[in-house]
C-alpha cells in the first residue's frame, strides 16, 4: 500500500499542535463470522488550525471515522484523543460534556430544531450547557455568515443554504476546538454549497478554527488544506493543497482497485 | 434548553390536546366533588350551628338503626321541669319532632320530598334559633291546623286553606294549612309541617307526656360547656345524651355525611376512570411524540445534552401539560360544582352558588392529581427519550420505534396473561365469595395489563384478520392503511390500548349492572311468593292503619307483616354484633321461600325464638337451642333461644352479595326503589316480639301463591360481614322475607 505522494504514513502529522489524533482505531460491526470492519486500525492526526477533508468511496468508513473522532460512536479497539484528553474510555456523561464544550457539528441534513428560530438554534449548544454566549464572537460569526437579517426566522422559512449557514454558525458559536462537518454540501445546490465551503474556509483562515469535513465531492475537498483518503476502513493516502483534478484522479484509482478486487477477490 | 422544551410543547399542542382533555376531566371531577362537598358541608355546619339549642337532651342513641324502623325514641316531658330547675338554665322546652310521617294532599298525593330528604312534623316553637319564620297566614292553633314550609308549598302547590292528611304513627289526622313558613337558612330539602305545641305530642307520639328532645337555653353568662355537666347531673344516670350546640351541630352534620359521600365517591369514581384512560393517552401521545422527534433528540444529544437533560426536557413538557390541564380542570371543576349546586336546588336543597367553598385542599389536590398523573404517565416515554443515541441525529431516515424486538413484551405479557387467567379460573371455582371477588379483580386487572403489554404482538394477527378485506375493498389505499397499521406494531398497540381500556371499563360496567339487575330479578322470582309487596316510597314503615286497610280490601287473601328493629346480639364467642332483626307473621312460608338447615318456620317464629343464617351461626358458635342476650334501643334487653338456622345456596347468595356489596356506601342508584328487595344483610333473621317500637307494622304483603313459585325455588339469605349492602339499599332494606 504505497502511495507516491506520501513519504510518511498517511494522516500522521509531524507537528506537535494536534487537535485530535487516533491510534489503532478499529470499529467493527456485528460479531462472529458476519463481522464487518468499518475501520481497521487507523492512525490519524488532525492538526490544529487546518481544514482537513476526509474522502473515500461509499462504505470506506469515512463517516465512521468522524463519529469515532467526535465521540459520537464507541470504538472497538484503539485510542482517540481530543487535544490531550483521551476520549476512548470516557464515561457517557463526560463524553457528552466534551462534545458540548469542545466539539462543533454540521450535518448533511442541517439538523436544526424546527421550533427554534435561527439565533436560538445558533446558541442552542450554550443553552444546553447553561452558558451565556460570548456576544462579540457571536456577532462576528453571524456577520461572517451573513445571517444578521435572518436571525428571527424559523428553519422552515430559510433556504437550504441559509439553513446550513445557521448550522455552521451553531458549530462555530461555542468556539469549539474542533468542528466536524458531515457532508455539509450534500443537500445543497452547487452555489449554496460553494458558499458554505467558503465560510468553512473563512472559519479556518480568519477565525482560527479547526475543521474536519467528510465528503465524497472532489470539488468540496479542494477547499481544504489536506485530504485524507480512506478505503475499506484504512487510511490509504493523503494530499496537501488538493486540486479538483488531482482528487478526482485519485478517486478514480479507487474505483479501478475496487474493480480489480471485484474481478479477483482471492487476492485480497 | 428550557426554551427548546417550551417551543416544542407549543409546537405539539395539537397532539397534546387529547391528553390535556383527559387531565382536565380527571381534575374537574376531583375539584368539583371537593368543592361541592365542602360547600354543602359548610352550609349545613352553619345551619346546624345556628339552629342548635345551647344544650340539647335526647334519648340515648345506643343502637343505630341501619334500616328505617319507624321507632321514635322519646323522653318523658317531666324531664323538662327537672332541667329547667338547673342553675344557669334560662328556659327548657320539650320538642316534638318526628320523621316517621307521610303527608298527603286532598288528592292523596304525597307532599314530601322525593329526594330521600325527610318529611318532618314538629311543634311550632319559635325562637331566634328557628330556621324558619312565618311569612304568611298565622300560627297553628288547635288540633286541625298546621303551618307548611314555603318551599314544599311552592313545589306541591299547596296554599293556605288547603287540607292535608298527616299519616302519623298513632293514626292519621287532617289539618288545614293556616300559614306558610319560610326558611331563613339553607333548606336542606326536607318538608316541614308545624303543629300546635299543645297537640303535637299527642298527635305525633301518641301521648302528651312524651317529647323527642329537650332544648335548653343557657342563662346569660353561662357557657354551653359549663351548663352541659350540670344538666347531665340533674338527669342522673338516665339513658339520655346531653350535647352542647357545637356537639349537636357536629352530630347532625355527621348524619348528613353519608348522603354527601355518595356524590363525592361517584364523582371520584369518574375521576378515577378519567385518570386511568388519561394515563394511557398520555403514555401514548408522549411515546409517539418521542418516536417522531428521535432525530431532534439525537441532535440534542450530539450537541452535548446529557441523558438527564433530555429526560428532564420531556418531563418538563409533561409537567407543563399537567399544569395547563389542572388549571383548566380546576376551572371546569368550579363550574361542575356550581352545576351540582344548581341541580341540588332543583331537588329542593337550597344551596347558594355564591357561598361556594374552595378550601386550600381543592387546588392542591387538583394540581397534585393533574401534574402527578401526567408526570407519572410521561416517565416511561421520557426514559425512552433519554436512551436515544446521538447517532440518531445522523441517521438518514427515521428508524424509530420499529427496532427493538418484542421478546420482553411477549414474555411479560404471557406471564401476566397466565396469572390473570389462573386468577379468573380460581374465581370461577372459588366457594368463598370474598376470595372470589378479590380473584376476579386480580384476574381482570392482570388480563387487561397483559393485553396492553402484549398489544404490539397481537397487532399483526388482528390487523391481518380485521384488515384482511381492506385491499379488496379499498384498493391500494386499503393496502396502504393495512400495511401502515402493521408497520409499527408498538404504535398501533399503544393507540389500541387507550381505546381498549376505555371500552373495557364501559363494557365491564354495563355487563356488571345488567347482571346485577338480572340476578336481583332472578332472586325475586326465586324467593318471593307474594303477589304484592306494599312499602312506603320513602321506605319508612307505616302505621297499623295501613295494614288494616289492606286487609279489609276486597280480594286480599293472606297478609304477612314484616318489620325491623335494630338489635345488638351477644354471641357465644364473646362478640357483640350490631345488626337489624326482622319480625314476621307466622305464615311467612306462604309468601317467601325460606330453607332451613335446622328447624322450620314454626320453630323460628315460636315465642321467644330467633333464627339466623347457619354459616353465621357456625362461625360464632351458635347452635339450635343457644340462648342469646339481645339488646334493643332504649337499653331494653331480652333473651332469645335459637329456634332454627336458615341456609343459603351459594351461587345465588354470591350474586346477591356482589350486588349488595357494590351497593354498599349508600348507593341508592344501584338498587332502584320500586322493586322488591330480597337480600338480607349480615343480619341473622330474628323474630322479635319485644323491643319493637309501639304499634308499628312493616310493609305488608298480601298473598296468594305466586304463579312463579311453582318452579323449584331456593331461599337465599345474603350474609356479608360488612355493614351490608342492604343497610342503605332501598331494594333490600324494606322487604326481607
Amino acid at each position: 500500500m504505497s502511495t507516491p505522494a506520501a513519504q510518511h504514513a498517511p494522516g500522521l502529522a509531524s507537528a506537535e499542535d494536534l487537535a485530535a489524533r487516533a491510534r489503532g482505531l478499529t470499529k467493527a460491526y456485528g460479531s462472529g463470522e458476519t463481522t464487518v470492519l468499518a475501520l481497521d486500525s487507523v492512525d490519524v492526526d488532525i492538526v490544529r488550525g487546518r481544514f482537513t477533508a476526509v474522502m473515500g468511496p461509499s462504505g470506506s468508513g469515512k463517516s465512521t471515522l468522524m463519529h469515532c473522532l467526535a465521540g459520537l460512536d464507541t470504538v472497538s479497539a484503539g485510542q482517540v484523543w481530543l487535544g490531550d484528553t483521551e476520549i476512548t474510555g470516557l464515561k457517557e456523561r463526560e463524553l457528552t460534556r466534551l462534545r458540548r464544550d469542545r466539539i462543533g457539528f454540521m450535518f448533511q441534513s442541517f439538523n436544526l430544531i424546527p421550533t427554534l428560530n435561527a439565533v436560538e438554534n445558533i446558541t442552542l449548544p450554550m443553552d444546553i450547557a447553561g452558558q451565556k454566549p460570548d456576544q462579540r464572537w457571536l456577532d462576528q460569526v453571524i456577520d461572517t455568515l451573513g445571517l444578521r437579517d435572518r436571525l428571527e426566522h424559523r428553519p422552515s422559512q430559510l433556504s437550504g443554504g441559509q439553513q446550513q449557514r445557521v448550522a455552521c454558525a451553531r458549530a462555530l458559536a461555542s468556539r469549539p476546538e474542533l468542528i466536524f462537518a458531515d457532508e455539509p454540501t450534500g443537500n445543497l445546490d452547487s452555489r449554496a454549497g460553494l458558499e458554505v465551503l467558503a465560510f468553512l474556509r473563512q472559519a479556518v483562515d480568519d477565525l482560527g478554527q479547526t475543521v474536519v469535513m467528510v465528503t465524497h465531492d472532489p470539488g468540496a475537498a479542494t477547499h481544504s488544506d489536506l485530504v485524507l483518503f480512506l478505503a475499506d476502513g484504512r487510511l490509504v493516502d493523503e494530499m496537501e493543497r488538493p486540486t479538483a483534478a488531482a482528487v478526482l484522479e485519485r478517486m478514480k484509482r479507487f474505483d479501478l482497485i475496487r474493480a480489480q478486487a471485484g474481478a479477483a477477490p482471492e487476492e485480497d | 434548553m428550557l426554551r427548546a422544551t417550551l417551543r416544542s410543547f407549543l409546537a405539539h399542542k395539537g397532539r397534546l390536546l387529547l391528553s390535556a382533555l383527559a387531565v382536565v376531566l380527571s381534575v374537574a371531577f376531583v375539584a368539583g366533588s371537593l368543592i361541592f362537598s365542602d360547600t354543602v358541608a359548610r352550609t349545613f355546619d352553619r345551619l346546624f350551628a345556628s339552629t342548635s339549642a345551647d344544650v340539647t337532651v335526647e334519648p340515648r342513641d345506643d343502637l343505630e338503626a341501619s334500616v328505617p324502623t319507624g321507632a321514635v325514641q322519646t323522653v318523658p316531658t317531666s324531664l323538662t321541669g327537672r332541667v329547667a330547675a338547673v342553675d344557669g338554665v334560662a328556659s327548657a322546652h320539650a320538642d316534638v319532632s318526628v320523621e316517621n310521617i307521610t303527608v298527603v294532599d286532598s288528592a292523596n298525593r304525597s307532599v314530601g320530598p322525593t329526594t330521600g330528604a325527610p318529611t318532618i312534623a314538629t311543634d311550632w316553637y319559635v325562637t331566634d334559633r328557628s330556621p324558619v319564620e312565618l311569612t304568611s297566614g298565622r300560627v297553628p292553633r288547635g288540633a286541625g291546623e298546621a303551618v307548611l314550609d314555603a318551599d314544599t308549598a311552592d313545589r306541591k302547590d299547596v296554599r293556605t286553606g288547603d287540607t292535608l292528611t298527616v299519616l302519623a304513627q298513632p293514626g292519621s289526622f287532617r289539618v288545614e294549612v293556616v300559614g306558610i313558613a319560610t326558611f331563613k337558612t339553607t333548606n336542606p330539602g326536607s318538608a316541614l309541617v308545624f303543629l300546635d305545641p299543645e297537640i303535637a305530642a299527642t298527635r305525633l307520639l301518641g301521648s302528651a307526656d312524651l317529647a323527642t328532645s329537650i332544648s335548653v337555653e343557657a342563662a346569660n353568662g353561662v357557657t354551653d360547656e359549663e351548663l352541659k355537666p350540670r344538666v347531665a347531673a340533674a338527669l342522673g344516670s338516665g339513658p339520655y345524651d346531653v350535647r352542647t350546640a357545637d356537639e349537636q351541630a357536629t352530630s347532625a352534620a355527621e348524619d348528613l355525611g353519608g348522603f354527601l359521600d355518595v356524590i363525592k365517591y361517584v364523582m371520584l369514581g369518574f375521576a378515577g376512570i378519567a385518570v386511568l384512560v388519561g394515563v394511557f393517552l398520555i403514555v401514548n401521545t408522549f411515546s409517539m411524540l418521542i418516536a417522531q422527534r428521535t432525530r431532534e433528540l439525537g441532535l440534542l444529544r450530539a450537541l452535548g445534552a446529557d441523558r438527564r437533560q433530555v429526560r428532564r426536557s420531556v418531563l418538563t413538557e409533561a409537567v407543563l401539560l399537567g399544569l395547563v390541564g389542572s388549571t383548566v380542570g380546576l376551572a371546569a371543576g368550579i363550574g361542575m360544582a356550581a352545576g351540582l349546586i344548581r341541580l341540588m336546588s332543583a331537588f329542593g336543597m337550597n344551596l347558594d352558588t355564591a357561598e361556594m367553598v374552595i378550601g386550600w385542599v381543592t387546588p392542591v389536590s387538583a394540581y397534585v392529581v393533574g401534574v402527578g398523573v401526567t408526570f407519572v404517565a410521561a416517565y416511561l416515554p421520557a426514559r425512552r427519550a433519554a436512551t436515544v443515541s446521538p447517532m440518531a441525529a445522523l441517521a438518514d431516515a427515521d428508524v424509530a420505534g420499529v427496532g427493538r424486538p418484542l421478546k420482553v413484551r411477549a414474555v411479560v405479557g404471557a406471564a401476566l396473561g397466565t396469572l390473570g387467567v389462573a386468577a379468573l379460573v380460581g374465581c370461577a371455582t372459588a366457594s368463598e365469595t370474598a376470595s372470589a371477588a378479590s380473584l376476579l379483580g386480580l384476574g381482570v386487572v392482570l388480563t387487561l395489563i397483559a393485553t396492553v403489554v402484549a398489544g404490539p404482538l397481537l397487532v399483526r394477527p388482528v390487523i391481518r384478520v380485521l384488515g384482511g378485506a381492506f385491499p379488496a375493498l379499498f384498493g391500494s389505499i386499503g393496502r396502504m392503511s393495512q400495511r401502515n397499521a402493521l408497520r409499527n406494531p408498538r404504535r398501533t398497540g399503544a393507540t389500541a390500548a387507550a381505546l381498549m381500556v376505555g371500552l373495557a371499563l364501559v363494557g365491564g360496567m354495563s355487563v356488571a349492572s345488567a347482571s346485577m339487575s338480572k340476578s336481583f330479578d332472578q332472586q325475586i322470582d326465586d324467593t318471593l311468593g307474594a303477589d304484592f309487596v306494599i312499602q312506603n316510597t320513602n321506605l319508612i314503615p307505616f302505621s297499623r292503619e295501613v295494614t288494616d286497610r289492606v286487609r279489609d280490601t276486597d280480594g286480599v287473601g293472606l297478609v304477612v307483616r314484616q318489620r325491623f328493629a335494630p338489635v345488638a346480639v351477644r354471641l357465644p364467642d364473646g362478640r357483640r354484633i350490631r345488626t337489624t332483626a326482622a319480625g314476621y307473621d307466622s305464615q311467612v312460608d306462604e309468601v317467601a321461600h325460606v330453607t332451613y338447615a335446622r328447624g322450620n318456620t314454626a320453630a323460628a317464629l315460636a315465642d321467644g325464638a330467633i333464627a339466623m343464617d347457619v354459616d353465621f351461626a357456625e362461625e360464632h358458635g351458635v347452635r339450635v337451642g343457644s340462648v342469646l342476650p339481645v339488646q334493643f334501643p332504649g337499653e331494653r334487653t331480652a333473651s332469645f333461644r335459637v329456634g332454627a338456622l336458615t341456609t343459603r345456596t351459594p351461587p345465588r347468595a354470591s350474586a346477591c352479595r356482589a350486588a349488595c356489596s357494590s351497593a354498599s356506601g349508600p348507593s341508592r342508584s344501584t338498587c332502584r326503589a320500586g322493586r322488591t328487595p330480597r337480600c338480607t344483610s349480615t343480619r341473622p333473621p330474628a323474630r322479635t316480639r319485644t323491643g319493637s317500637g309501639p304499634g308499628w307494622n312493616g310493609p305488608s304483603t298480601p298473598t296468594r301463591r305466586c304463579r312463579r313459585a311453582t318452579r323449584p325455588t331456593t331461599r337465599t339469605w345474603c350474609t356479608t360481614r360488612s355493614p351490608c349492602c342492604c343497610t342503605s339499599c332501598t331494594r333490600c332494606s324494606a322487604w326481607r322475607s
